[in-house]
């Protein structure tokens, strides 16, 4: 998943930094700045740009290892958030339906997102990403009610 | 009265031929002030066929909806097919609805036919709207929709062992229309009189929507500009009083603004009686009903057991005359009220009402004897914190657009600030009873949310940076809502382990009592 996640967060960073710097570009070509104005305005594109590709690098591992899941009888509870942290409990019974997607990238990597869909006015549906497919497929098992819901 | 279809197959019927008059009469009232200016201005024979023009397309348009809805009423759900070029097939088992409304104007009234909006679970709009139909039409789609219950509780009956929450039972259909104990006949559970519709009309605060109603009915008609011209002409004939019988200007400020809330409140009073007049709440069967509406009559029918939650209002004026009013948030369609997906089960009723009400819901919970629990011993500090941050953006806000000293309100403000901190600390609470989760919070209006455990649906800890570093959270309780994002009820500043132990506590008995819709 941290794979996963640097990959995308270089691809990010790369087209974050080259809209940049093709804009720092566009704008000495067209605008006449002084040169404080210009150094200024490279310098800030520059220090975003690498911003961007110190989060890609060093934010995932943070966000994995803040981020937990659990299931038992009653349910499943996903903890996650770095700033923010969240724990949110779904009960069993309250599992509409789940999805697994897989985007081209966590494909890649053999990866799968769960995503638990809920009847609730908020967090209808509560997505669990950067699991292992066969993880994945396993959850969904394990939580795909047994009996026959009513589809509300 | 019934108009059978005459193409053939059985059980399919038509809207009342009505339905074309109504449903020109949407028409009629866009195209009304045009018509009228086609009238007025081409005074000629021509104004027929300028209006025919105008009017044209809605009376084709009404004929033919006329002549393709049709609806079929089957065993177990209703099926309502339309259109001409794009037809549209649209089933609504009978299990899946949440409430059916019913709207009744004056013209509706004097010919005896009535709107029918089908809601179900979800969706921002009404699932159906049958426009219009006969009383005689209404009553079957009642009976069929009732004999449908009656049939799935017969089954229940003959059931060996009565344990609907058996999983893998094929009938939890059943828990979705639990057996109905006292027949079908009506309970008339409350019921509004008029001082009690007045009171309603001096404790809400709906004056100034009706006026806001009467100042944009003025623009439209042009009227605003003679009444501000009508009403400068009274301020110089007070001025001209005050200077000539020496009263003093601030005693005609007092009787202005006296005279402003008087009005606006006697405005409320007039909407109340419009919207409230002959209130009634009266358990059918399983299906709480209210009827109300002075001109438009409304009758609003919830299954009680689609109740997502119960909110419980008093402000202070309802603290002083001893009132309370009390909502119902159902999953199902757009609310008619605003304030989504809540619908009024009692606007307005003596506090001893409650608890009738409580248990016709089949809430069980006893309001008196509840054991209310606070927040965190160090929440006031933190609301502080909150209330202070506050009154320092507004007291900042008014010093930019006045002068920079103004921002020194802040201090003598503060201790207030913290005084309401406090109160309103004071005034939140949570509970656990044995079959519901109750919050309460607001010092001037007071609110007490009741939510059943079978109604939860997902239960969450949230911890900002400051959460952590005073190792609190706030706790959120979700339950299915009209549209997505209908606010959930949430517990702030509450001490982690105890936040930690509502939670498991709160999942326990979510998945222990049985989701019912």
């Amino acid at each position: 998943m941290i794979t996963a996640d640097r990959v995308v967060g270089w691809i990010v960073a790369g087209v974050v930094s080259s809209v940049l710097f093709v804009g720092v570009g566009a704008l000495h070509l067209w605008v006449l700045l002084s040169t404080w104005a210009s150094i200024g305005i490279t310098v800030a594109a520059i220090v975003i740009a690498l911003g961007f590709m110190v989060l890609a690098r060093a934010w995932p591992p943070v966000e994995y290892r803040r981020t937990f899941y659990r299931v038992d009888e009653l349910g499943v509870e996903i903890c996650r958030g770095v700033v923010f942290r969240r724990l949110i409990a779904v009960p069993r019974s309250r599992l509409q339906h789940t999805d697994i997607s897989e985007g081209p990238i966590e494909r890649r990597y053999g990866l799968a997102t769960l995503v638990l869909h809920t009847a609730g006015s908020v967090n209808s549906s509560i997505s669990l990403r950067g699991l292992d497919r066969g993880t994945a497929l396993h959850l969904r098992e394990a939580l795909s009610p047994e009996t026959e819901h009513d589809a509300v | 009265m019934l108009s059978k279809d005459l193409s053939g197959h059985e059980g399919s019927y038509r809207l009342h031929p009505l339905s074309v008059v109504f449903g020109m009469s949407g028409a009629i009232r866009a195209l009304i002030l045009p018509g009228l200016a086609v009238v007025i201005l081409a005074r000629g024979e021509e104004s027929d066929i300028w209006l025919m023009v105008l009017f044209g397309p809605a009376v084709v348009y009404a004929v033919v909806r006329y002549l393709t809805v049709r609806y079929e009423l089957h065993e177990n759900e209703i099926v309502i097919r339309q259109g001409l070029f794009f037809r549209s097939v649209r089933h609504i088992p009978y299990h899946r609805i949440q409430n059916l409304n019913l709207v009744q104007n004056v013209f509706h009234r004097v010919l005896g036919v009535v709107e029918l909006r089908i809601e179900t679970a979800g969706g921002a709009e009404a699932e159906a709207e049958l426009r219009v139909l006969s009383a005689a039409a209404l009553a079957e789609i009642r009976s069929q929709i009732s004999g449908y219950k009656a049939r799935v509780d017969e089954k229940e009956e003959s059931r060996p062992d009565m344990e609907p929450e058996v999983p893998g039972s094929k009938d939890k259909i059943d828990l979705l229309w639990p057996p109905v104990d006292d027949a079908l006949s009506p309970r008339l559970l409350y019921q509004m009189n008029a001082g009690e519709i007045a009171r309603l009309g001096l404790i809400s605060n709906r004056g100034l929507l009706i006026l806001a109603a009467f100042i944009a009915i003025l623009t439209q008609v042009d009227l605003l500009e003679s009444s501000i011209e009508w009403l400068s002409s009274v301020q110089w004939l007070a001025e001209w009083i005050t200077w000539s019988k020496l009263l003093s200007v601030p005693l005609l400020i007092v009787l202005a603004v006296v005279g402003t809330v008087l009005l606006l409140r006697l405005f409320s009073l007039v909407w109340s009686f419009l919207q409230f007049h002959n209130f009634r709440l009266v358990l059918v069967g399983n299906d709480l009903q209210t009827h109300s509406g002075l001109f438009t009559q409304q009758t609003v029918a919830i299954p009680r057991h689609r109740v997502q939650r119960l909110v419980i209002r008093e402000s202070l004026l309802h603290r002083w005359f001893g009132r309370v009013s009390v909502k119902a948030e159902t999953a199902g369609g757009k609310a008619i009220d605003p304030g989504v997906g809540s619908r009024w089960l009692v606007p307005l009723a003596p506090r001893h009402v409650l608890q009738s009400i409580l248990d016709a819901v089949r809430y069980d919970v006893n309001l008196n004897g509840v054991d209310w629990l606070a927040l965190a011993p160090r929440a006031s500090r933190r609301m502080g914190v909150r209330y202070l941050l506050l009154l320092f953006i507004v007291c900042a806000a008014a010093a930019a657009i006045s002068t920079w000293w103004v921002v020194l309100t802040f201090f003598p403000l503060a201790p207030l600030a913290m005084l309401l901190a406090r109160l309103d600390v004071k005034h939140r609470g949570y509970a656990l009873t044995p079959s519901a989760f109750l919050v309460r919070e607001g010092w001037y209006t007071r609110k007490r949310v009741i939510i059943p455990y079978s109604k939860i649906q997902t239960v969450s800890l949230g911890r900002s940076p400051f959460d952590r570093r005073h190792r609190m959270a706030t706790l959120r309780v979700v339950t299915a809502g009209p549209t997505p994002g209908t606010p959930s009820v949430h517990v702030p500043f509450l001490t982690l382990s105890v936040a930690l132990r509502i939670l498991q506590r709160l999942r326990l008995e979510a998945e222990s009592h049985e989701l019912q819709w």
